[in-house]
């Protein structure tokens, strides 16, 4: 390794490990309950106090939008992966709970071909989300409603396109945009929370 | 007439037309929606209205665009979008979409799926979208 090369890995690395989050905010001790992909419960955000997570909102009815995001996530956990870094969480929360019942989750898992090992997709009940959506500012409207020839209601949201990263201690450290999220940049997050 | 048939198909073989390419859909089941995205390619020099998108794979097939909304993203329903002369015109991720509602069908990754494509001049286009996982 010649001098140059070897200042810039240091240099490389020393970026890496003096990353200098944005933010730095507790989630808090309240518990949200909801229940994940596979029909267990989890109390959220306790339960996964421990290993650092990526936290996004989606709801499976979106077709545009929400499945870049979902995407995004499963680019970040594969590359992670890839890179070595274990020991940590990806969770999505569905801000749509009236339609996104677990099994909804499970089937949007499969067919997304989401690597279940420590990738979340959670609903719960309508309050608790609500809740919980207030607590991280994210806000889902819903726009234009119109229904089918048979009467089945269609509508969809106007929804805040968001992505944290939570820390060990489940602590807010800086957030992306889900549906343009960068996945270098995330993995390196990551990997100065390690 | 058979010769003025004949002249007019050549005409129409020679002249430029509006061609759909890379079209493609999200895998998704029966009950869920989905998004078409394609590329129309306008080569002629004037420019043409895409008015509607329909398929009998799904309840309800609309064009729609995602726009922002300070920090937020919401989808709307378009009459149509133009195509300028010229110009190649991306339906693409997290723009301009044809959202396909309520599915009959599951959809599986390699699947080709019918849509008709109308352009505000009674020019319909038939195309075949090949289902992705992406
Ligand atoms: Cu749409």
């Amino acid at each position: 390794m010649n001098p140059f090369s070897l200042l810039l890995f240091a240099v490389l690395i020393f970026a890496g490990c003096g990353r200098k989050f944005d933010r730095d905010e507790f989630l808090g001790q309240k518990e949200y309950p909801l229940i994940t992909q596979d029909s267990s419960l989890i109390n959220f955000p306790q339960d996964l106090k421990g290993k650092p997570y990526l936290l996004g909102f989606i709801f499976t009815n979106c077709p545009d939008v929400c499945p870049l995001t979902s995407h995004n996530f499963q680019l970040v956990q594969e590359e992670a992966k890839n890179q070595g870094i274990r020991g940590i969480n990806f969770v999505l929360i569905s801000f749509d709970p009236d339609r996104d019942k677990p099994w909804v989750l499970k089937e949007y898992a499969n067919i997304r071909n989401i690597d279940g090992s420590n990738f979340k997709l959670l609903t719960g009940n309508k309050d608790t989300i609500r809740a919980l959506m207030k607590k991280m500012q994210v806000v889902a409207i819903s726009g234009d409603t119109s229904k089918t020839s048979d009467g089945d209601l269609i509508y969809f949201y106007v929804h805040t396109d968001k992505a944290f990263l939570i820390d060990k201690d489940n602590r807010i450290r800086t957030e992306y945009r889900g549906s343009h999220l960068d996945v270098s940049q995330a993995v390196n997050d990551f990997r100065s929370l390690e | 007439m058979t010769f003025i048939i004949l002249v007019l198909n050549l005409i129409s073989l020679i002249s430029p037309q509006i061609k759909i390419e890379n079209a493609w859909m999200r895998n998704a089941d029966k009950g869920m929606n989905t998004a078409l995205y394609l590329d129309i390619i306008n080569p002629t020099s004037r420019a043409y209205d895409l008015v509607n998108v329909s398929s009998d794979i799904a309840k309800v097939v609309q064009i729609h665009e995602t726009y922002k909304q300070g920090d937020n993203l919401g989808m709307r329903k378009v009459e149509s979008i133009t195509i300028k002369g010229m110009t190649t015109f991306h339906l693409a991720p997290g723009g301009f979409h044809v959202m396909v509602i309520r599915l009959k069908e599951n959809l599986k990754v390699g699947d080709k799926k019918e849509f008709i494509l109308t352009f505000s001049n009674h020019l319909k286009i038939k195309i075949m979208a090949v289902v992705k996982d992406q």
